[in-house]
């Protein structure tokens, strides 16, 4: 009676092979970043060592290390992040919780949509325009940072918005009803219930800023310095850039260099992913939803 | 002005969500500690009506209003109207409980917090005790007031949204149909609770269930299609409508 008829074996059969061929497309899809890191590490470990982490580059960039690219590296995703955090949030909350849904709103959301489209090269001539020239800020960190940070905008506007919405309705109509202002209820109830979507956002934010190469061209970072930045408004090296120029501009550049920059580059981004991972899931265990 | 014996007047009372009108001209008295049943079928505008009264349902987008509504002889409608102080004296429960992401005791005192500048952990703590027993949540959670409030019964989470009203010191509590997310067991016993915070508080409830307007509530009033259709004590309502359409919706006619 509860033999299961030619047709619902059929059935299942199908499901079955459904199920095998999404986890296999699944698999293939994660092959290739597990596959990157594992190729740059060969090529790369016989440069890799601590001096290569720690010196500057010598003879022409044909030797030493990468210290000042590291530096230069976190000045510019710092400040950007700086930037681009707490206009970006203010941002979302404005559109999310204070703005009414028209015609102007809609424009705005439309734009910030574009803008994360907007080519990190048309970006680097926009922070030319404004922030070297306009600005006076001068080809320095300070311009290259800003020039990141419009460049990162959309990214965190998006998130915290969506992450915004994610919060329940009636939790703000529980609180407005006891009384609770907008304020006080953007403050004690919203904002802790999204957080962990707010700082994904930040974090991808922060890993485009590490890896960005075109939108710092122009900006504030040089193929060679041989110093270390003192102050925001001078010039730096950074890693994606050292990468390029290595890789295509110097002659002469042992082969093992350019893959340990770029094993160094990715290890710093997925780090920075690691820690936010660690945070979200530290928020979601605290999290009574 | 302020008439004691009404704590709600409402005067030829109109409401729109954009071009839909929600509410056509309203008008009558709520009594001062009683209870009373808006009943109606869905989409009559009972609950808007009761929205109206604590204007939470300005946010749902573009809403306007004729007429007027006093709270204890104030018009709410009134430019000078604070919101938040509006709603910290008229307060409601709604149809789901919506505790907030936080933990039991949190929850009482969110709204006390959110209006008093200075309260020290001792107040707190006794606003905390005096609300939960006031609901008969005391005795069960006292050991258990830092857990999270979201892991209570549905039925318990409704008295705890009654509880966190309280410490406000509101004047008028509006009920949502508070019931209809809970079993039989839990119907019972915030139907008893509500008859007994009918001594301290004027009560408002919305339901669904007529069962429940004649156990609960001391008047009833009929709303259809944004109308009212009939009002009166609760008893007489139902034994003797005056009204055909009243009747044919209490003998589940339509509806």
């Amino acid at each position: 009676m509860f033999k299961p008829s030619i047709h619902l074996l059929n059935k299942e059969i199908r499901e079955k092979n459904f199920k095998n061929a999404l986890s296999l497309i699944t698999f293939f899809l994660f092959l290739p970043a597990l596959g990157i890191i594992f190729w740059l590490f060969i090529k790369g470990y016989p440069a890799l060592n601590w001096n290569f982490l720690t010196q500057d580059p010598i003879k022409g960039m044909t030797a030493g290390g990468i210290f000042p690219t590291i530096v230069g590296t976190f000045w510019l995703v710092i400040i950007s992040v700086i930037v681009s955090c707490p206009l970006g949030v203010l941002a979302a909350i404005y559109l999310s919780e204070y703005a009414k849904d028209g015609f102007l709103t809609r424009t705005i959301r439309l734009a910030i949509l574009n803008l994360a489209g907007v080519p990190s090269i048309v970006h680097a001539l926009f922070g030319l325009g404004a922030f070297v020239l306009f600005m006076k800020m001068g080809t320095s960190i300070l311009a290259a940072s800003f020039t990141l940070a419009v460049m990162n905008l959309p990214v965190i506007i998006t998130s915290t918005l969506e992450s915004l919405k994610a919060v329940p309705q009636s939790y703000r109509e529980a609180s407005w009803n006891v009384g609770a202002s907008k304020l006080q209820t953007i403050r004690y109830i919203v904002l802790p219930n999204s957080i962990p979507g707010i700082l994904t956002g930040v974090v991808f934010a922060v890993g485009r800023s590490a890896g960005e190469t075109a939108a710092i061209l122009f900006t504030g970072v040089a193929f060679y310095l041989p110093f270390l930045p003192q102050t925001v408004f001078d010039q730096c090296m950074a890693l994606s850039m050292h990468l390029f120029t290595i890789s295509t501009q110097v002659v002469g550049v042992p082969e093992a260099y350019p893959y340990a920059t770029a094993l160094v580059l990715i290890l710093l981004i997925l780090s920075v992913n690691s820690i936010a991972v660690v945070l979200r899931t530290y928020f979601r265990t605290k999290r009574k939803w | 002005m302020a008439n004691t014996q009404y704590v709600v007047n409402t005067n030829e009372f109109s409401f729109w969500y954009g071009n839909f009108q929600a509410l056509k001209e309203l008008t009558f008295n709520i009594s001062s500690y009683k209870i009373t049943a808006l009943i109606g079928p869905s989409g009559c505008g009972k609950s808007t009506y009761l929205k109206c009264l604590n204007r939470i349902n300005e946010r749902v987008g573009e809403v306007s209003h004729s007429g007027s509504i006093q709270v204890f002889g104030e018009d709410i409608y009134h430019t000078t109207v604070a919101l938040p102080e509006l709603r910290k004296q008229v307060g409601m429960v709604f149809q789901k409980p919506n505790p907030l992401p936080l933990s039991i005791y949190e929850n009482v005192i969110f709204g006390a917090r959110t209006h008093l500048r200075k309260v020290n952990s001792k107040q707190l703590d006794e606003m905390v005790e005096s609300s939960l027993k006031r609901v008969g949540l005391w005795e069960d959670l006292k050991d258990k007031l830092n857990k999270p409030a979201l892991g209570l019964s549905l039925e318990k989470q409704q008295r705890l949204c009654i509880a966190r009203l309280l410490p406000l010191k509101p004047k008028l509590l509006l009920l949502d149909e508070p019931c209809s997310a809970l079993d039989p067991a839990g119907i019972e016993a915030i139907e008893t609770l509500i008859k007994d915070l009918k001594k301290d508080y004027s009560i408002l409830i919305v339901t669904h269930s007529m069962s429940q307007a004649k156990r609960v509530s001391d008047e009833t009033i009929f709303m259809y299609m944004g109308e009212l259709v009939e009002m009166g004590e609760t008893k007489s309502l139902f034994e003797n409508p005056k009204e055909e359409r009243t009747a044919a919706y209490i003998e589940g006619r339509f509806g």
